[in-house]
């Protein structure tokens, strides 16, 4: 018989990793978005820089991360990231809040060099009052913290891509390097040397039907509330390359909806009361790719979601006016549960 | 565990029990959805226990009188895509769960597993590719064996209902049609159509048949309408699969049902096809009644891809016709009885030599069907569109065959009753003009000038050696090579044999009158007795059924009595059953060979005539 049986989509990894490329000294990206910080509004500014990128999507990778498609596809050296750096200054508009993602860990001395994550801490020093950067649990030691700190003069914030406190979810359906144990000793550690953790939650992974998924994220909500200073939910949006492309593509997967995000962020607040700030800021919401409804009551759910993300106060989104698909989204959760 | 009642191909009307459950298959479970109370009727639900918080599923399976639950813990992305995973559901509960692809070490603990039930856990990702479900589909059946009760979540809708239980799923559940409803597809088995949905209905479900539908309301009710429109279609093509089913006419059911999805139509051609001999296992090689063939995919259901093969590997014409007249096939089964050909019969009268005529006809899809054949399955009970037009593949099939009984050159003369502007295209293989003779007039091989010109060209015929007698002969163990293999009919009929008897009822007798075999015409079987089974046992392997030892044969033989079965028994099949090294009976088999060894309940061989130690 001819065999049919192809090692399927979970090892995509060697496909989605870029050939080498010349463009080191080229940022990726740099956007303004609206923040808040400490309660007030203000604006943020956020730089994505062209590193070697996350190590573990190149070994193989989470089941609905693309972003390694978006790195050098070799490590970038010092002088590449300060001209990065550099450049995305241009930009700079002196935005309290600034953010700087690497498509991986800005702690792994593979993706940015240690000297170089002081000076690009520099760079902002005296200018933002607060600087966010991601990484993986086991980069987060005091000696890298410390490498940042002396060079930046305001607070520190650290976001770990903890995605659930399910193990069970994080090994079977997003398929992370780490535990969740890791995560938590990292935020434990963080919380130590007084730098502000921010989680971020991921709402939907593959193979949870829709109501698991919801369960999934108000859990680790409950659980990650004492740890963290901002817990900010990820509902999961199509990346090319991945594995959740791929069953996306056989009607496999469809991203969370947004009565589903709702649902999770008015008891996700109940739960963490005022001492924890919950943010979402939803990529391609009420596009079919991302989080999203029946595609016309989407505006007014997104716009409810970003004012209760700034604001901090969740009733109009309690309140904001339902559609009829949201029978349909309660009709499917109740079915899909059934059987696998 | 499944309990085989009636089987037709790889389907089967079963008994199932599984713990406390008992069902009726095959069937479907309706889904409970949300506020709803679920399934109309006495039937079987399918709900869950759990709170939604749980990574797991916890089903429930209510059959009015008794509840199967089952307690699933989630599964990975591996697992459900690329397969290797295998479990019992609670030890000794009988319901497994299982993903596919297997590694080996799933097959060997599945196939050798007492299973109830099996649940295919990742059978909704399978189902996106035909030609691997339809693989996997079949390795499935074979791993958890004949007597598992099979059960594929959430894939089932009312158009693919038929061929998913054609292809041997026993259980389904109305889930995933009761999503599309939500959607706002109205769903029927030919086709589902969008939201909004133009009335009148066919349908006479509650809501079909409510005058005021076309004011429904937005919402909520709406979606009940829909799931309810669903249920009631899942209902009635459940009933309408167990009917055909019951009539032995389940595969006529799924060609109708193609038309609603090419992705069956790839199914039932992956089923048909080349790659797997597995149809070729499960098709009956007797069948009762004229069915209609009329789709191209008809024209390879299993029996006639038997036929087409069989033809090839193990026909032999009987050697003392000299002479071979092809001649069209016709409406009336079997060809003699037509018209037509008691208009051929009486033209080749004229021959000096009748019975030497070997009158062959030619026809689609089975290629071509010599006049001792005509009663085999499937050749009495065909039925298809005739419009005098031949496509690439049946000309194939009759070429083949043609070339298949000029390969032994025992022809000294070849008649071609046939319109040649219908046929030219057998010119080719044919040999040249002075062996060969066209006899059809125009368009027509039955008007008065056509049959005028076949008996002329019969009347020049070369004379044949035989007697009617020995050509009788000749054609029953022609008969019987087609039946069984050409070594068990030159055994059956070596030695001191006779047949007796008018043609419609021969009997095979040996010496002093044993009888061997008797010949069932409207069957086109050779029925064998004892003593007919003992002469030609010691080549008739694979048309034997081992009896365990420590079994008293009585009645007919039941599946727990059986240690294994030869690789040629199909359902209907004439069968030998050896104990030891006795010959305990003969009968038919009701199912495939394969199956025999592993079936726990059921029977398996319809015992004819007891021997030996009865």
């Amino acid at each position: 018989m001819k065999s049919l049986v192809r090692p399927e989509a979970l090892t995509v990894a060697a496909e989605r990793k870029p050939e080498p490329a010349d463009e080191g000294g080229e940022y990726l990206k740099v956007w303004h978005e609206k923040e808040s910080l400490n309660g007030t509004p203000c604006d943020a500014f956020v730089i994505i820089l062209r590193t070697s990128g996350c190590y573990w999507a190149h070994t193989r990778g989470c089941t609905m991360c693309g972003y390694a498609r978006e790195t050098l596809g070799r490590e970038a050296t010092e002088d590449e990231i300060l001209s990065q750096v550099a450049k995305a200054m241009t930009h700079y508009r002196d935005e309290p809040y600034v953010k700087i993602y690497t498509s991986g860990s800005f702690l792994d001395p593979h993706e940015v060099p240690p000297a170089a994550r002081l000076r690009v801490a520099k760079a902002f020093s005296g200018r933002a009052r607060r600087l966010l950067f991601e990484s993986l649990p086991e980069f987060v030691t005091p000696e890298a913290i410390d490498g940042v700190r002396k060079g930046f003069e305001g607070e520190l914030e650290v976001a770990l891509g903890l995605e659930t406190t399910q193990d069970d979810v994080l090994q079977k359906a997003v398929t992370k390097v780490s535990t969740v144990e890791e995560y938590l000793g990292a935020a434990r550690r963080l919380r130590d040397l007084q730098v502000l953790g921010k989680a971020y939650l991921l709402l939907k992974p593959p193979f949870l039907t829709e109501r698991q998924a919801i369960e999934d994220t108000v859990l680790s909500i409950g659980k990650a509330k004492d740890l963290f200073q901002t817990i900010s939910v990820n509902p999961v949006h199509i990346q090319g390359g991945t594995l959740v492309e791929r069953l996306w593509r056989r009607e496999l997967y469809r991203p969370p909806w947004l009565w589903s995000l709702r649902e999770v962020l008015l008891r996700g607040k109940e739960s963490v009361g005022d001492a924890v700030r919950l943010v979402s800021f939803p990529t391609s919401g009420g596009n079919p790719r991302g989080v999203h409804n029946c595609l016309t009551c989407d505006g007014r759910v997104l716009r409810a979601i970003e004012r209760a993300t700034l604001s901090q106060d969740f009733e109009p989104l309690r309140k904001v006016a339902e559609c009829t698909c949201i029978e349909r989204w309660r009709w499917e959760n109740s079915l899909e549960y059934l059987a696998p | 565990m499944r309990e085989p009642v009636t089987v037709d191909g790889t389907a089967a009307v079963a008994i199932g029990a599984v713990g406390e459950l008992l069902l009726h298959l095959p069937t479907v479970a309706f889904a409970t959805a949300g506020p709803r109370s679920g399934a109309p009727g006495p039937r079987l639900r399918l709900s869950s226990q759990a709170s939604m918080a749980n990574f797991s599923w916890e089903m429930l399976l209510e059959s009015g009188t008794a509840n199967l639950p089952i307690h699933l813990q989630m599964r990975g992305g591996e697992e459900m895509l690329e397969g290797g995973w295998a479990a019992e559901l609670g030890e000794g509960s009988g319901v497994w769960g299982f993903t596919w692809p297997f590694t080996d070490s799933e097959r060997s603990r599945l196939s050798s597993a007492r299973i109830d039930l099996a649940i295919w856990v990742n059978a909704r990702h399978c189902y996106r590719t035909t030609e691997r479900f339809v693989q996997a589909l079949i390795e499935v059946r074979r791993v958890v064996g004949p007597s598992a009760i099979l059960w594929a979540p959430r894939i089932g809708t009312p158009s693919n209902l038929a061929m998913l239980h054609y292809l041997g799923i026993d259980l389904l559940d109305t889930t995933e049609g009761l999503v599309l409803a939500g959607q706002g597809q109205w769903l029927y088995p030919e086709f589902s159509i969008e939201e909004p949905k133009p009335v009148p209905s066919n349908c006479t479900c509650e809501v079909c048949r409510s005058p005021e539908e076309t004011e429904r309301p937005q919402g909520l009710p709406a979606i009940q309408e829909r799931a309810l429109h669903a249920e009631h279609q899942y209902a009635e093509e459940e009933a309408r699969v167990g009917f055909f089913l019951r009539q032995g006419r389940l595969r006529e059911l799924v060609e109708a049902r193609t038309v609603s999805q090419p992705a069956l139509g790839e199914m039932l051609r992956w089923y048909d096809g080349e790659a797997t001999r597995y149809s070729e296992h499960h098709a009956s090689v007797v069948g009762e009644g004229v069915r209609p063939y009329v789709v191209t995919e008809a024209y390879r259901r299993p029996e006639v891809e038997k036929f087409r093969s069989r033809f090839l590997a193990q026909y032999r014409p009987p050697r003392s016709k000299n002479v071979l007249v092809l001649v069209p096939c016709a409406y009336t089964k079997p060809y003699r009885n037509s018209p037509t050909h008691r208009g051929f019969a009486r033209a080749l009268e004229s021959a000096r030599t009748p019975h030497t005529v070997h009158t062959v006809s030619v026809t689609s899809p089975l290629g071509v069907v010599p006049q001792e054949l005509e009663h085999a399955y499937p050749a009495r009970n065909y039925d298809i569109p005739v419009t005098g037009s031949w496509n690439s593949d049946e000309r194939g099939w009759v070429t083949e065959a043609v070339r298949r009984l000029l390969q032994g050159s025992q022809y000294e003369r070849i008649l071609v009753h046939l319109p040649q502007s219908e046929y030219g295209w057998l010119k080719e293989i044919l040999p040249p003009s002075e062996t060969c003779q066209w006899t059809g007039e125009g368009e027509s091989c039955s008007s008065k000038p056509a049959l005028a010109n076949l008996a002329r060209a019969a009347a020049d015929l070369p004379q044949g050696k035989a007697t009617p007698f020995e050509n009788r002969r000749e054609e029953s163990i022609a008969a019987v090579a087609f039946q069984f293999s050409p070594g068990i009919a030159d055994s059956l009929f070596a030695g001191d044999t006779t047949l007796r008897g008018p043609p419609w009822f021969s009997r095979l007798t040996e010496g002093k009158g044993d009888v061997l075999a008797t010949w069932k015409e409207t069957r086109g079987t050779w029925h064998l007795t004892v003593a007919g089974g003992e002469k030609i046992r010691s080549v008739a392997e694979a048309f034997s059924v081992s009896v365990n030892p420590d079994v008293v044969l009585k009645g007919d033989l039941f599946a727990p009595g059986v240690g294994s079965a030869g690789e040629e028994v199909r359902i209907g099949s004439e069968v030998l059953l050896v104990s030891g090294s006795k010959l305990v009976g003969v009968g038919e088999a009701t199912v495939p060979g394969e199956w025999m060894g592993r079936l726990r309940r059921g029977l398996v061989v319809k015992v004819r005539k007891h021997g030996g130690n009865v």
